[in-house]
């Protein structure tokens, strides 16, 4: 092949490659122009999409500055530069900003010292609120509340979260306002109930003076010479200003509970004494011969106890009171027993049961509430207030116990009541006589009666055997051993007391027996026949424990056998006035006439001598001078010129000698608990409150001049 | 096979040995567009083994030496052609790391119709690298001259030992290299 031809293939050879190139590279150009047009195609769709993707964040951002910007609450978004990012309206006007010029500001010129200092704690410690409640510079009440939390800042300089802090301010004026609306009604209401308290102490004072006039007079008329007629009409005066006294103090010491002014007192007392002492005052009131009270208290109790000993008997008085009033027949009894013991402390059950018309189940539920009684007639038939279990149960749980019934209609009522009493820590130990192998028959027609007494007894080591009526008491003696000791009822269903004793006292067994007779309060005047027909001694019901053992062992063993004839207890004989030592004289200060009047009248009765003055200077000047003669004031607290606390302020400081002390006893109307302090205070010895009668006049005045 | 594989393997036959040689091994092989290629073509790579093949006889050397030879030629070319490629990697073994991954996914760009062989990787250190060549072709010789072509353009040496192995349908040849 020639250079020619070879070349001319080569370059055929070139040619073909070029244009098969140049065909490529079209096809390429055309592809590249398709490519080109399908980008352009994607491109206006992605601006499309931005654009519209754009529309709408710009819409939910306008929608929530517009949110923002309308809260009722103020809002403050700081950057962590204290720079403002954000804030709206409300803040603007609470604190007095034009809200243009807030954006963009330092946090130092559009707030105050309390938001900053808010800021920089809650930068602190990030993710927690904290609030502060504040009056703004409008005056509004507001309560400022922040809280910081890392997030993306408009305009830092690095991409890493800063701490944004947000600034709530809650408009709380209506609240504020509210609350200070409220305080001031309850203001109102205290003072309100102060001024109750006030008008009830008042009211006390004022009703109590006549209330003392008509009392003490009425009584002091009794002992007058009358005809039968005058002194029924005399007895139903005194009777209802008792009962109408009765019911102020009801109505005061309920108010007293109410505005909580109840203080329970702490103070060693003998709970037997307390016990026996609330029988015997009440056994007075029931109806004679028809309902028999008894009292029973375990003889294990400690005698002495530490407890607010007024208000037990406050509680005892009411519950056995009621028991009284709603029983026609049968008895009453109060009973004492141990719940438990431990060191220290014993809790106790009072147990006040009667044979009465008992309360139906429906009233047994709101027995305990105000101004409640069995049904609507109660009233009528029984009087009241319907009170007295309300005040009974407020005291109860003042004293830490509880008080519950149980009753049923027609068959009667027990009301219990759980008390914590403290024991003395040097306990006071109850000496008894001791009856050991002594054989003691009772005869008594009252099964309870029967148990107590011969609990009583047992307790000292006696052997006891108890009978119901006459018939068994025959058999009994005609049956036994001889007794020591016969204790007979005067009441009995088939034979009276003296005849069963008389009969007795012959047969062969009774030759060394010792008769002792049970008679009421009702019937003293047996008391004496009883010593003239065989009996060696007579006890009134109801019973106290240790009287009956000691009268008990004194007939087993007489010394002195003609102290027996004497009555048992004074304190039902309340007519018989002692003569006291004329030497012992007393100042009486008093400026009501009445009073004046009833109280001399009454001190003249019970054998004192007096001097009368009419103020607390009259009674200063007199006592200045004559100082030695009188032991005792009875001092009125209310007095014209100078009163009695200051009277007694000015005695106590003339600083007379020890020997020559004189006791002054305060007398007023006013029963508030303030006013007993304020005369211990002022130097006072004892406290008495007005209406008083002869009774506790006479014990009142015999603590400080013992019988001689 | 694409165009340029034969343009710079005829440009280098013309340049190595004689324009005179490239005419016959393109006379004495049998191909479909007479030896007229472009680098943007696709051609079937049967002509290139029997244009190997040729030349071989032709210079009474070893078809694989050649076929090396031609590689390292060809990556030097690589880089005259596409210096953009050569721009990050800083070494041999980082550019091979990247064949793959890198490479093959631009050229798939340019050209969706290329049939590309592919590289599998084990051992990377930087001393030690084992990659797999995989293809329905036999150019393991290819992908050897290839891989001295780039330790030469980073100055660097490395041991390269290489096992074979066919399948039935894929070819595969083993490389490890060390520093």
């Amino acid at each position: 092949m020639t250079d020619q031809a070879i070349w001319e293939k080569r370059l055929q050879r070139e040619r073909t490659a070029r244009k098969e190139a140049e065909k490529l590279a079209e096809e390429k150009t055309r592809e590249l122009y398709y490519a080109n047009q399908k980008l352009a195609q994607l491109a206006s769709g992605l601006e499309e999409d931005v654009a519209r993707k754009t529309t709408e964040t710009v819409q939910a951002m306008e929608f929530l500055a517009a949110v923002i910007a309308n809260l009722g609450d103020g809002l403050l978004v700081v950057d962590f530069d204290d720079l403002v990012r954000n804030a709206n309206r409300s803040y603007a006007r609470m604190f007095n900003l034009l809200d243009e010029h807030i954006i963009g500001e330092p946090l130092e010129s559009v707030s105050t010292e309390d938001i900053r200092f808010l800021v920089e704690v809650s930068r602190n410690h990030p993710h927690h609120p904290h609030t502060i409640d504040r009056q703004l510079p409008n005056g509004r009440y507001a309560r400022l509340s922040a809280i910081s939390l890392p997030l993306l800042s408009s305009h830092s300089q690095t991409s890493a979260p800063q701490l944004t802090t947000l600034v709530q301010v809650y408009d709380m004026t209506e609240t504020v306002l509210a609350n200070q609306q409220m305080e001031w009604a309850r203001d109102q209401a205290v003072e309100a109930s102060r001024m109750k308290s006030e008008f009830l102490a008042t009211m006390s004072h004022e009703i109590r003076t006549p209330m003392n006039g008509i009392i003490g007079m009425s009584e002091l008329l009794l002992g007058t010479e009358l005809n039968a007629e005058q002194y029924e009409f005399t007895t139903v005066v005194m009777n209802e200003a008792r009962a109408l006294l009765h019911l102020i103090n009801e109505i005061l010491d309920f108010s007293k509970i109410e505005a909580g002014k109840l203080v329970i007192e702490s103070i060693e007392f003998d709970l037997r004494d307390l016990v026996e002492g609330v029988g015997e005052m009440l056994a007075t009131r029931a109806k004679s011969g028809h309902v028999a009270l008894m009292t029973h208290l375990d003889p294990h109790i400690p005698t002495h106890l530490i407890g607010d000993s007024g208000r037990i008997r406050q509680v005892l008085v009411n519950l056995a009171g009621n028991a009284i009033k709603f029983t026609n027949d049968g008895e009453v009894t109060i009973e004492v027993e141990t719940v438990s013991q431990t060191d220290g402390q014993t809790r106790l059950l009072f147990k006040v049961t009667d044979t009465g018309v008992g309360i139906a189940p429906e009233v047994q539920e709101r027995i305990f509430l105000p101004f409640t009684q069995a049904d609507g007639s109660t009233t009528r038939r029984y009087g009241g207030t319907g009170l007295g279990l309300t005040i009974a149960r407020r005291l109860v749980e003042a004293m830490h116990g509880k008080i519950t019934l149980e009753s049923a209609l027609n068959v009667g009522t027990t009301f219990y009541v759980e008390l914590p009493l403290q024991v003395p820590t040097q306990p006071h130990h109850l000496t008894l006589p001791t009856l050991a192998g002594k054989r003691v028959l009772i005869i008594d027609d009252n099964a309870s009666h029967r148990r107590i007494l011969s609990a009583y007894i047992e307790f000292v080591g006696a052997h006891v055997q108890t009978v119901p009526n006459a018939a068994f008491a025959f058999m009994e003696v005609a049956q036994s051993q001889p007794y020591d000791v016969i204790v007979v009822d005067l009441f009995l269903p088939d034979l009276d007391g003296f005849k069963l004793a008389e009969l007795l006292g012959k047969q062969p067994n009774t030759v060394n027996s010792k008769f002792l007779l049970l008679t009421g309060f009702d019937q003293v005047g047996q008391g004496s026949d009883a010593l003239e027909r065989g009996f060696s001694a007579y006890l009134i019901k109801p019973v106290r424990m240790l009287k009956l053992l000691e009268t008990i062992e004194t007939i087993l063993h007489p010394v002195i056998e003609d102290d027996l004839n004497m009555p048992n207890d004074p304190q039902l004989i309340v007519t018989i006035a002692h003569p006291a030592t004329p030497a012992r004289k007393i100042l009486v200060v008093e400026d009501n006439k009445t009073n004046q009047q009833l109280i001399t009248l009454q001190l003249k009765k019970l054998g004192y001598t007096y001097d009368l003055v009419e103020n607390g200077l009259e009674a200063l000047q007199h006592f200045t001078q004559f100082s030695s003669e009188y032991p005792l004031i009875l001092m009125d607290c209310q007095l014209p010129f100078m009163d009695g606390f200051e009277a007694t302020r000015r005695i106590r400081a003339l600083n007379l000698p020890t020997e020559q002390r004189t006791v002054i006893v305060a007398l007023t109307a006013n029963a508030m608990a303030s006013d007993r302090e304020r005369a211990i205070e002022a130097g006072m010895d004892d406290y008495l409150t007005k209406p008083l009668n002869l009774n506790r006049l006479e014990d009142a005045l015999k603590k400080w001049f013992p019988l001689e | 096979m694409k165009g340029i594989v034969f343009t710079e393997f005829l440009e280098m036959v013309e340049d190595v040995f004689s324009y005179e040689i490239a005419d016959q091994i393109i006379e004495g092989s049998s191909t479909a567009t007479d030896g007229a290629y472009t680098a943007l073509g696709n051609y079937d790579h049967q002509e290139m083994l029997r244009m190997v093949t040729h030349l071989s006889q032709l210079t009474n050397t070893p078809a694989p030496t050649l076929v090396k030879a031609f590689g390292k030629h060809l990556f030097s070319r690589f880089v005259q052609g596409y210096p953009k490629f050569f721009e990050t990697p800083q070494s041999a073994f980082e550019f091979l790391s990247g064949i793959e991954g890198y490479i093959h996914v631009e050229v798939r760009k340019l050209y969706q119709d290329s049939e590309l062989p592919s590289f599998s990787y084990s051992t990377q250190t930087a001393t030690e690298l084992r990659m797999t060549y995989q293809s329905k072709r036999p150019f393991g010789d290819l992908a050897e001259g290839l891989i001295e072509g780039c330790l030469a353009h980073y100055h660097e040496t490395a041991t390269i030992q290489r096992v074979d192995a066919f399948d039935g349908v894929y070819y595969r040849s083993e490389f490890h290299l060390t520093k």
